[in-house]
């Protein structure tokens, strides 16, 4: 165990249908080829999934992993990845989440979680250090993550408990559920949830109370007292705004997503962005694990103008001038995706109801990016006729319908109704329906892209074309981000390529260079590639919908001349053919991972 | 510097997103810049002291203007940087 820093090498498997857990000691070599995060996931996606498996099936494995970094004590330090056969696309799916649960993994002395099979009835799994529990989850079924939360922190008597957790969303196999933790934190994207769901697992509670081996202590410290010492000059936007503050810039460029990206420019974007957020709802400031940005937004809403009171620091609650929503601060605020996906790309103006439907997704357990967007694409169907009335069951679906689009999140989140037919995810229900609806869809391999609109921003094409889980915004295609998010780093944090450096040097002990980051980010990808090529995805389907074929007012659409180009550079800059994008074997050779897939002949 | 002088513009300034960092310490927005009368958006994110500006966004009067444009004496200027995630 000497000089083992950054992780345990405990890997906890836990087999949901006879309720047999076991624990996995992969060995260092392990951790050092694939840095936790998307590096764990896709070990354990090629090696446990058949293909082909139905990712709502027994078959398909849930993975909760740490990277290196989760749980140091280093600003940024507190995310972790979520990955399962996506439900919602088919292909890897994966998504990462801030807040604390990931770091009190690691204090509870594991690496990573592996779900396999699915339970017969209701569950929960309570961690406490080495202690795992099966507990009965059967009374939860259908309550919102914020009962559960606290009926399960009451349960195990330790407020200090972190919970993850699928919602109702989740249990109704909603293709874009998510999986929340610390409730106002999301591994948003590709319908996690609904695997959860899938497996009858409502919830992980994990408690932990030891320190997550660093090599040098002092360095993770320098690191964050300048990140603290220095927050006006790098992180003040984020720390004033969270995300979101630039979305006049982006209308007044003409690239904020509006009318389900049929527009660039929404006019009443002043009433709602980040800005109008911090004048008018927002209570406060909440941090991730270990950091001092302190970006996440808090909002608060009462109905009633008798319930609001003032915040702890004397400011007044916000009242809903209407009388129609309350909006609960336990859920935090929207950031720039659920602004704009829920409000601008809707046609929506009204912040309360805004902050009242990403209340709604995070208190039932959905993507606010796919929910947003489902509504969207619905909304230009309905507007367009190519969903009537009969198909909504008399609901209208329209732009700017502000309470309108909270009543559905609602009936998605519950698969009642119209809200059956719009959980199955936009694209899902285009091939349903057909009539032409294809044509406003806004998916890339069955994901809704999120709020940055490739016309407007040429450098989110290649994540949009590229990243393994479809229509994603993280960049994860990228060096920086690819890596950032497979060892839990922050990629909000303005560190320089040489403190991540530092920093995963800092944690680990490891000797690595600039070069060998990129490896580990490039091996990660190229695993989460291999899965989806073994699923059936070519190079076909990395590509744009007809949408982002067509000019913006501002902006014209994207050729498929750059497509083409964009698509062939990053094969080629992967090392995988540059005709079909598979690994070449000398890839696979160069990073190791020839146990984890076959070379291709 | 003299407010009066014909050869100088004043131009009052917001800084969003991620060029908060730029806001001078203390200073209310919008933060009034004094620059010589031909200056350009450009020019005004030099005098700010912004770097990688060519990823700036510049709104002028509620227009997104380019920054080889003029700027003109009292314009309202907002300045945004590109972002991602969230």
């Amino acid at each position: 165990m000497a000089d083992r820093y950054g992780y345990w090498n405990k890997i906890l498997h836990v087999d949901l249908a006879d309720r047999s857990t076991w624990v996995e000691e992969p060995g260092d070599a392990f951790f050092r080829l694939y840095g936790g995060g998307r590096g764990i996931i896709a070990h354990y996606l090629l090696k446990d999934v058949p293909a082909g498996a139905d990712p709502l099936g027994p078959e398909n494995v849930l993975v909760f992993a740490a990277g290196v970094v989760t749980g140091a004590p280093v600003p940024g330090g507190g995310r972790h990845s979520v990955g399962a056969k996506s439900p919602l696309t088919g292909t890897f799916g994966e998504a990462e989440a801030g807040g604390f649960w990931g770091a009190e993994l690691k204090r509870a002395g594991w690496d990573a979680l592996v779900f396999h099979g699915v339970s017969e009835a209701p569950v929960y799994l309570s961690i406490n250090e080495a202690e795992v529990e099966f507990r009965d989850a059967s009374a939860f079924r259908g309550q919102d993550t914020g009962t559960v939360e606290e009926a399960i922190k009451a349960e195990l008597g330790d407020p200090l408990t972190r919970v993850a957790q699928c919602g109702p969303a989740g249990e109704n196999l909603v293709r874009f559920a998510c999986v929340t933790n610390d409730l106002n934190e999301a591994a948003g994207r590709t319908g996690l949830g609904a695997v959860m769901g899938s497996k009858k697992l409502r919830a992980i509670a994990v408690r932990g109370k030891s320190n997550v081996p660093v090599a040098d202590r002092q360095a993770l410290i320098d690191v964050g007292k300048w990140v603290a010492s220095t927050l006006d000059e790098n992180h003040r936007g984020f720390h004033e705004f969270g995300t979101g503050g630039a979305m006049q810039g982006k209308s007044l460029a003409g690239g904020l997503p509006t009318l389900n990206y049929q527009l660039g420019q929404f006019e009443q974007i002043d009433k709602v962005d980040a800005v109008a957020v911090r004048d008018q709802v927002r209570i406060s400031m909440e941090s991730c694990f270990a950091c001092s940005v302190r970006c996440k937004k808090v909002v608060q809403v009462e109905q009633r103008r008798e319930d609001a009171g003032t915040t702890s620091n004397g400011q007044p609650i916000a009242v809903d001038p209407r009388g129609r929503y309350s909006v609960d601060p336990r859920y935090g605020g929207p950031e720039y995706e659920s602004l704009a996906s829920l409000g601008a790309n809707l046609g929506v103006d009204d912040l309360i109801a805004v902050c009242k439907s990403n209340e709604v997704c995070n208190s039932l357990g959905m993507d606010t990016i796919s929910a947003g967007s489902t509504v969207a694409w619905a909304m230009e169907c309905y507007e367009k006729e190519v969903l009537t009335a009969a198909d909504t069951g008399g609901v209208p679906i329209r732009f700017h319908d502000a309470d309108g689009v909270v009543d559905l999140l609602h009936l998605i989140a519950r698969r009642e109704g119209v809200g059956d037919l719009l959980a199955e995810g936009s694209q899902r229900v285009a091939e349903r329906i057909g009539r032409g609806s294809e044509q406003f869809l806004t998916t890339v391999k069955g994901m809704e892209l999120a709020m940055h609109d490739p016309r407007h921003v040429p450098r989110m094409l290649v994540s949009y074309l590229l990243a393994p889980t479809g229509g994603d915004h993280m960049s994860q295609t990228g060096n920086k981000n690819g890596l950032r998010n497979q060892v839990g780093l922050c990629h909000f944090l303005g560190y320089s390529d040489d403190q991540s450096l530092e920093i995963l040097r800092a944690v680990t002990g490891w000797d690595l260079t600039p070069e060998e980051m990129v490896t580990m980010a490039h091996r990660g990808l190229t695993m989460a590639r291999a899965f989806n090529l073994r699923e059936g995805f070519t190079r076909a389907d990395d590509t744009l919908p007809p949408r982002f074929r067509e000019d913006l007012p501002m902006h014209p659409g994207v050729t498929q001349e750059l497509i083409d180009t964009t698509v062939t550079e990053y094969y080629e800059e992967l090392g995988w053919d540059a005709g079909t994008g598979v690994p070449t074997p000398d890839t696979i050779r160069r990073l190791g991972i020839e146990a984890d897939l076959a070379v291709p002949q | 510097m003299v407010l009066s002088d014909p050869r100088e513009i004043v131009i009052h300034v917001r800084l969003f997103a991620d060029l908060r960092r730029f806001l001078p310490d203390g200073s209310e927005e919008p933060v009034p810049y004094h620059l010589p009368a031909d200056s350009t958006g450009a020019d005004l994110l030099a005098a700010i002291g912004i770097p990688e500006a060519g990823e700036v966004t510049i709104g002028r009067n509620g227009e997104i203007a380019a920054h080889e444009d003029a700027l003109h004496d009292g314009d309202e200027v907002l300045l945004f940087s590109p972002m991602e995630g969230g």
